[in-house]
């Protein structure tokens, strides 16, 4: 299922207002092959990043300084720029995912349980719609 | 008695005093007896306008009307004289019954009512003989030799029989003589029985009827004429005191129930009054003085009055309005000054007592409105606090995300890149590194949701600490023992919030910490040598806007404390007072586990 995604490096926009998280989401994604094509720290910087970069995949914190993650996502499928939104937080509430898929995002992970391979997984399945709950995937 | 009963009451009273004046003058000048027309009148209309009055100033003491009827009884047996035969026979049958009704009245003392079936027995009684003893004599009473002016006629004669009338007259008479003996032993036995504040509501008309019997007596013995003149002027004069006395009665109970009473009322905040109007009026009408007022307390120095000030109570005699101007002073501060007429200055008894109910009515003001102020303080206090609360969770919950949590999330994503990498040990050392800043964030955090320091070593180190921690010299002095744990908290919040403001606003070099204990009570202050300019008030006294020392003082307030903050142009003292009994510390019984139980407990 895998390999296809192996022979195209899935650009990649991480939105967080940690720094911290943003370099631990870079060095892993990367790791993993993806390429991290830039980083946001708000809500309005998200919107302006992917419309200028067009990336295949948006990282994105739901709660943002100057903003809410979940509008971001919606602004994003409205707008028809194409990226595949997956939700996450340090925070992980039941109803997570559900508002994501709501919203047009693939799904929600925890930061925590953030991999590569369930990022890809939410692509493959997600699509907007009928995306993995990948909440309580960690052990 | 009714505004109309009372109209009603003194018309008719003026109708029947004209009608027996005129009388009086068309037959006048009468030689003795006959003269009784003028007893009847003078005696008639006293009692039946002292009456009016009575129902006028308690309107709800029936004795007024009693009296009203005693009145127009006297003056109706003055029909006696008119020359017409029916209302000379009325006046024939009526006549005398104005003992009747002086009976009723007494029994019915002091408010007018017939208390017991056995009074009422008794007042029917006597009217029933009353009657009896104006229908009969009358029955064989042929009337010519009356008057000098002649006769109507005598409607209900029946033959004309001086003897069958005097034989009557002493029947009847002995039947009269043993009811009054009857109702005396009733009013004695009421007299005696009665306590001191009945005593002097029964003791004026009591008096005032005692030579009523003996009036009885000469009446029934028909022997009046043989003390002549004597006999023409005590007969009005006894007939009289009744009236007064009753009046004399009603005064005084009126002076001492009536308008204190309505005073004391008018100074009630619990029977909805308590209006400073309300109160003045009353104050007016106790006083008797219409012009009498209550001022706001004025600053008297550009105040010229005419008089001297009274040294010892403050009282100014002569105003330029002509009124005179006593302050009402309550708790030591004048809080009304009563203007009122300067005459009533020779009455220092009624103006104190006055005053006394005025100054009670405005210390009833004070407390509620205080106690008012106080209330929504501490629901305004309370819903900070609540406020405060909420405010601090958010605060952790956002401190947790922001701090801790993503180190942690951080050190976790890098110790699974380690993994992936086959134990990498930048990537693991880089892991212990965040994990180690987010312990010291965690520890942070801690700290300042509860020092440990303070429930672990007690105040005082908690507050060395702090210290040591601050950016600028601070200076610890003062020892206190362990106290309850809320006074050590709210103690240590106090400094830790104050050293804060130092750090953040005063440009300050220099801080000195000050904790002593003594007394049950723990002062901590916190001085610094800043720009000083911190308040916790904004003026009006309220406690608006959110700066930290309002929420400082909600919680030194909540623990049952105060916080006072003086800052001048350089320097602010920030000091709490709080309640604390020692509390022995937990180490002395852990040092020492075989000391009985009891020593541990204060």
């Amino acid at each position: 299922l895998d390999r296809h995604h192996e022979a195209v490096e899935t650009r990649v926009l991480v939105v967080d207002d940690h720094p911290a998280f943003r370099h631990a989401a870079r060095r892993l994604l990367e790791a993993a092959g993806m390429v991290v094509v830039a980083e946001a720290a708000g809500a309005a910087d998200a919107i302006e990043t992917a419309t200028a970069m067009r990336p295949d995949l948006v990282l994105l914190d739901v709660r943002l300084p100057d903003g809410d993650g979940f509008a971001v996502a919606r602004l994003l499928a409205d707008a028809g720029l194409g990226p595949t939104t997956v939700l996450t937080s340090s925070r992980s509430e039941p109803g997570y995912a559900a508002f994501a898929r709501d919203v047009g995002a693939a799904g929600f992970v925890a930061k925590a349980d953030l991999t590569a391979t369930i990022l890809r997984d939410l692509v493959d399945t997600g699509e907007g719609t009928g995306a993995r709950d990948a909440t309580g995937a960690g052990p | 008695v009714t505004p109309r009963g009372q109209l009603v009451a003194v018309v008719g009273t003026t109708v029947m005093v004209t009608w027996m004046a005129l009388v009086a003058a068309r037959h006048g000048p009468f030689p003795p007896p006959a003269d009784a027309v003028v007893v009847d009148l003078f005696v008639g209309g006293v009692t039946a306008y002292a009456g009016v009055l009575l129902g006028r100033w308690v309107p709800s003491n029936r004795t007024g009307w009693l009296l009203v009827a005693v009145g127009w009884v006297s003056l109706a047996s003055g029909l006696q004289w008119a020359m017409q035969p029916l209302l000379f026979t009325l006046g024939g049958v009526v006549g005398g019954a104005n003992y009747a009704v002086i009976v009723h009245l007494l029994l019915a003392l002091p408010d007018g009512r017939l208390r017991t079936p056995t009074d009422r027995l008794l007042v029917g009684v006597v009217y029933a003989l009353t009657l009896l003893s104006g229908i009969v004599p009358n029955l064989f009473f042929e009337c010519r030799s009356a008057l000098l002016t002649g006769c109507p006629g005598n409607l209900i004669l029946v033959r004309d029989d001086p003897a069958l009338v005097r034989s009557t007259e002493v029947v009847l008479g002995a039947l009269g003589l043993a009811l009054l003996a009857l109702i005396a032993a009733r009013l004695s036995r009421r007299w005696w029985r009665a306590g001191a504040v009945g005593r002097r509501v029964l003791a004026p008309p009591l008096l005032a009827s005692a030579p009523l019997p003996v009036l009885v007596l000469l009446d029934v013995l028909l022997v009046w004429d043989r003390f002549g003149v004597l006999a023409q002027l005590a007969r009005p004069l006894m007939l009289s005191l009744l009236p007064v006395g009753i009046l004399l009665g009603a005064l005084r109970t009126k002076a001492r129930a009536g308008e204190v009473g309505e005073l004391v009322a008018a100074a009630d905040p619990a029977a909805g009054a308590g209006k400073r109007e309300e109160l003045e009026h009353a104050i007016a009408q106790a006083l008797g003085d219409p012009t009498a007022r209550l001022h706001e307390p004025v600053d008297d120095s550009d105040d010229h009055h005419l008089g001297g000030r009274h040294p010892d109570d403050g009282r100014v005699d002569g105003h330029r309005d002509g009124q005179a101007r006593t302050p009402v002073v309550v708790d030591g501060e004048t809080v009304a000054v009563l203007a009122h007429d300067p005459a009533l200055s020779a009455e220092p008894g009624l103006l104190e007592a006055v005053l006394a109910t005025a100054r009670l009515a405005l210390r009833n003001e004070r407390l509620t409105l205080e106690v008012e102020r106080q209330l929504a303080e501490v629901q305004a206090s309370r819903s900070r606090l609540a406020l405060a609360q909420d405010e601090e969770r958010r605060r952790i919950e956002r401190d947790l995300h922001d701090g801790a949590q993503q180190r942690l999330v951080s050190a976790q994503l890098l110790l699974r890149m380690a993994i992936d990498a086959g134990g990498d040990p930048a990537l693991v050392r880089e892991a212990a590194e965040e994990l180690a800043r987010s312990t010291e964030e965690l520890r942070a955090l801690a700290r300042g949701v509860h020092p440990s320091l303070v429930t672990e070593r007690g105040l005082v180190a908690a507050v060395e600490m702090l210290a040591e921690r601050a950016p600028l010299p601070v200076a610890v002095h003062g020892v206190a023992a362990r106290l309850a744990p809320l006074v050590e908290t709210t103690a240590y919040f106090v400094v830790a919030e104050s050293l804060t403001n130092v750090a953040r606003h005063a440009q300050a070099t220099h801080v000195d910490i000050a904790v002593a204990h003594s007394d049950g009570l723990l002062t901590v202050s916190v001085t610094d040598d800043g720009a000083g300019g911190a308040t916790v008030d904004d003026g009006d006294g309220s406690r608006r806007g959110g700066t930290g020392l309002v929420g400082l003082r909600d919680r030194v307030e909540a623990a049952g404390g105060q916080l006072t903050v003086t800052s001048g142009p350089v320097g602010t003292t920030v000091r709490a007072d709080l309640p604390a009994e020692t509390v022995l510390a937990p180490v002395t019984s852990a040092a020492n586990p075989r000391a009985p139980r009891t020593d541990a407990i204060p």
